[in-house]
């Protein structure tokens, strides 16, 4: 997908992901649309703007939350840096790069958060539900990109 | 060379210095004091996440219309029984406050507001935002409150609004007292695996024996909320210790995720003393009364003559 494209799809992300957040935010497993988004995100950004990227999206999650405003900050940015400099470090043009890609970076980003938010991380937690998460992060994600692409091209 | 179908990001010097620079900032908002991260929230969710914050109000009050029409007017008869059970008690007590030259009583007002709860997962669900008219000048920490009972207590501004936490916040603590005045104790949360947050009176004497269902209100012992508002019920006897002090599981009278209006308490001025004036006029200056005794420890109790005071009622604990 070309840059355009993607950004579409990180908007639409952004916006699914803030408007139903109260019916998410209730699931123990439901999908993390801003972090599927700035991974996304991250793969078409030098370090610098990525983590400026993840810097933005974490104080307005924090904010929405009513979470941790720094450490959240800190991880989505960190997020955004980490992303965009395993970009060059796995370069893979196989189409599926970017689901395991979002799989296991969704899974890192919903462990540092239960982390740094303080509520307790639990073997559930790290082996079950951000798991779940992630994996329902990476197919919403994709078949949001699909959709796009359709149209977009 | 394409990257995923798109142009591969070139790279600058500075890249990496930028991007730390971020996280460390991060780190920084992190060392900042609560009503700074306050500050900062307010504006994002005024701004930024307006819209959002607008349409989740919106979505609830559309799905919770038909029910709270049947609450209002439940709520209202109550009301109206209330008032008509009470009127008489109360032209009584002027009467006599007149008689005995006292100043009427002092309860001070209420300003209602939306509550924001907040998010599990990366928020805290035990936290909330207040938005409404006038709230930001209030004197913190302060209750909040519905028509049925307790719902936390505001700690803070945020921005125009208040920040605060629901009764379930693991540093919530309010002094009650039984509907009869005679058992006291503090009431905290107490959130067991799994199960739903309810809450736990703690210091009743070992003798007192609390029936299952006794209202317990809160005293008002320190002027953090209005005293004579329902905490919850008693459950049961959680335990005794070592002969001295009886703990009993309370069922809470609001539940968090059931409250979208609330009261605020804007507790009354003591500028001056509602007590008998010898001298002639109807209260005595808070001033001369400091000046006339000696300066003394003081415990966080400000309760005014209009505040129900039992004698072993403790006073509240809010940070």
């Amino acid at each position: 997908m070309r840059g355009r494209g993607r950004w579409v799809v990180i908007g639409v992300l952004l916006v699914v992901h803030f408007a139903l957040h109260p019916v998410w935010s209730g699931w123990r497993a439901g999908p993390d649309l801003l972090a599927g988004g700035l991974l996304l995100g991250s793969l078409g950004l030098r370090s610098s703007r990525a983590a400026a990227l993840g810097f933005v999206f974490g104080m307005l999650e924090a904010s929405m939350a009513l979470g941790p405003l720094g450490p959240t900050m800190l991880v989505l940015a960190a997020a955004g840096w980490v992303g965009a400099w395993l970009r060059d470090v796995l370069y893979s043009d196989s189409a599926r790069f970017m689901p395991a890609f979002l799989v296991v970076g969704v899974w890192a980003i919903e462990v540092l958060l239960a982390i740094v938010s303080g509520t307790g991380v639990s073997p559930g937690t790290v082996f079950l539900y951000a798991p779940l998460s992630a994996v329902f992060t990476a197919a919403v994600c994709w078949c949001a990109e699909r959709f796009v692409s359709f149209f977009l091209g | 060379m394409t990257y995923l179908g798109a142009p591969r990001p070139g790279r600058r010097r500075g890249d990496v210095a930028i991007a730390g620079i971020l996280v460390l900032l991060g780190g920084f908002v992190s060392s900042l004091s609560r009503e700074q991260q306050n500050q900062v929230e307010a504006f994002v969710r005024a701004t930024a996440l307006y819209p959002f914050l607008h349409l989740h109000r919106a979505s609830a009050e559309r799905s919770a219309v038909g029910r709270r029409l049947a609450d209002l007017q439940r709520e209202r008869d109550s009301l109206v029984q209330t008032v008509v059970r009470y009127r008489a008690l109360a032209d009584q007590s002027a009467d006599l406050r007149d008689i005995a030259a006292l100043a009427s009583p002092r309860v001070g007002e209420v300003r209602a507001a939306e509550v924001y709860p907040g998010r599990p997962r990366v928020g805290d669900p035990d936290v909330f935002v207040l938005r409404g008219p006038g709230l930001s000048d209030l004197v913190f920490p302060v209750g909040v409150f519905t028509g049925s009972g307790l719902v936390g207590v505001a700690r803070g501004a945020h921005g125009a609004g208040a920040r605060g936490d629901f009764w379930s916040h693991p540093d919530f603590r309010v002094s009650v007292v039984t509907e009869d005045g005679v058992v006291s104790g503090i009431v905290r949360p107490l959130r067991r695996d799994g199960e739903e947050p309810i809450l736990l009176l703690d210091g009743a004497p070992f003798q007192s024996d609390i029936a299952p269902g006794t209202r317990l209100l809160t005293t008002g012992i320190a002027g953090v909320y209005p005293p004579g508002i329902t905490v919850g019920s008693v459950r049961q006897l959680a335990e005794e210790e070592a002969g001295w002090m009886k703990r009993y599981y309370v069922e809470p009278a609001v539940r968090p995720a059931q409250t979208a209006l609330v009261l605020v308490w804007v507790r009354p001025r003591l500028d001056s003393l509602a007590v008998p004036d010898l001298l002639g006029g109807r209260g005595l200056p808070l001033d001369s009364l400091a000046a006339a005794r000696p300066p003394a420890p003081l415990p966080e109790t400000a309760s005014g003559p209009d505040v129900p005071a039992p004698a072993a009622a403790v006073a509240d604990t809010a940070r």
